[in-house]
């Protein structure tokens, strides 16, 4: 039968189990991943089946490095999600987060758009670090991911989105997503892609400011294919800041919301 | 004509409505359906939409059958269109 070790292509004879291959091929693992899930006990295998085998804390070659990275993903999302291009328009609390998880899903190509520089203010919920200050967010970005996952291609702009260039900018993504923080901006940025792209799906964020409850938090459709995460009315403003635990929510529910599109999971 | 009218987070607040039907004059676009529903609905929806200078406030998302309507753009509307109303809020 047919499995995947190390997601390369292996025959094996039937009646093989886990510890088997473990011993045949990899007896220094220390960690054996089995459809997604990490095993302790033996486990007949099937047709099918991927196996990782990982020695704890050894660095492997570059080319081994993307299979174990993905070795807990759901089994064929890794497909699906390396061929898919997504944009995220801002880097700041939610677009930076965004970026980090799709990168760590392994989405193949992130274009990623902003126009400012990473400052000490940012440092509350934004994914960068003290030495980043001063930096272009794109480019300070562009660096975390790939120490991240250096799989992931990353297309930059340091620029101001406009009408004119949201279209050229983000011709060839899949899903866009809006990450900005001012609420007419995230309009002009709706309008500008949908009147260009009207097939492909936007997910955007509304209310998630202050430390209100998180699960009130959630998605809304709100048209064909856009789609808004967020308490709908918490906004930024003098008495009510920005901060890690719900900018955090909403990003990796907008990053879920980008992973079910890309899986078909979702519909538009 | 007949159209709809949905109303999503606070404008859904203001309006004490999830959706509902309206008539139009035929011929009638976005902004005239909206000032209807304006007068149905008080100051608090009135904010909500328009700003001080009369046009639909650059944090509007309008949609007419799910497609979004650039601001500073005449939209005409149909018997049977449903135009649907949200209003983002700032942060990210």
């Amino acid at each position: 039968m047919r499995i995947q070790l190390n997601e390369r292509e292996l025959e094996v004879e039937a009646g093989k189990t886990l510890m088997d291959l473990r011993r045949e091929f990899r007896p220094d693992a220390d960690i054996v991943i089995w459809n997604g899930a990490p095993m302790v006990e033996d486990q007949a295998l099937s047709e099918g089946d991927r196996v990782v085998l990982i020695r704890r804390g050894e660095m492997p070659d570059s080319g081994e490095l993307e299979a174990l990275m993905v070795a807990r993903h759901t089994p064929g999302v890794h497909e699906r999600v390396r061929r898919a291009s997504v944009g995220i328009a801002g880097l700041g609390g939610l677009g930076s987060a965004v970026a980090i998880a799709l990168a760590r899903v392994g989405v193949g190509r992130l274009v990623l758009v902003d126009f400012d520089v990473v400052e000490p203010s940012n440092l509350n919920r934004q994914q960068y670090f003290v030495d980043q200050i001063g930096m272009h967010k794109t480019a300070a970005m562009a660096d975390n991911l790939k120490r991240i996952n250096p799989h992931v291609k990353c297309e930059t702009h340091d620029l101001c989105l406009t009408p004119s260039n949201v279209p050229v900018v983000f011709r060839d993504v899949d899903v866009l997503v809006e990450a900005f923080d001012r609420s007419d901006q995230k309009v002009m940025l709706l309008e500008s892609f949908a009147t260009a792209f009207p097939q492909k799906p936007v997910v955007m964020a509304s209310g998630l400011a202050g430390f209100g409850p998180g699960e009130t938090i959630g998605v809304r459709r709100i048209g064909r294919g856009i789609f808004v995460v967020g308490d709908m009315v918490s906004a930024a403003q003098p008495g009510q800041g920005l901060m890690a635990p719900r900018v955090g929510i909403a990003a990796h529910m907008e990053a879920n919301l980008v992973l079910r599109l890309l899986m078909g999971e979702e519909g538009r | 004509m007949r159209i709809r009218l949905c109303y999503h987070a606070q404008i859904r607040q203001a309006a004490g409505v999830e959706s509902e039907e309206a008539d139009c004059a035929p011929g009638a676009d976005v902004i005239e359906a909206l000032k209807d529903a304006i007068a149905r609905h008080g100051h608090v929806f009135h904010g909500l939409v328009l700003a001080d200078d009369g046009k639909i406030r650059p944090s509007l998302i309008v949609l007419v059958n799910s497609v979004p309507v650039p601001h500073g753009t005449r939209r005409s509307l149909a018997d049977g269109d449903e135009i649907s109303v949200f209003s983002a809020v700032a942060g990210g």
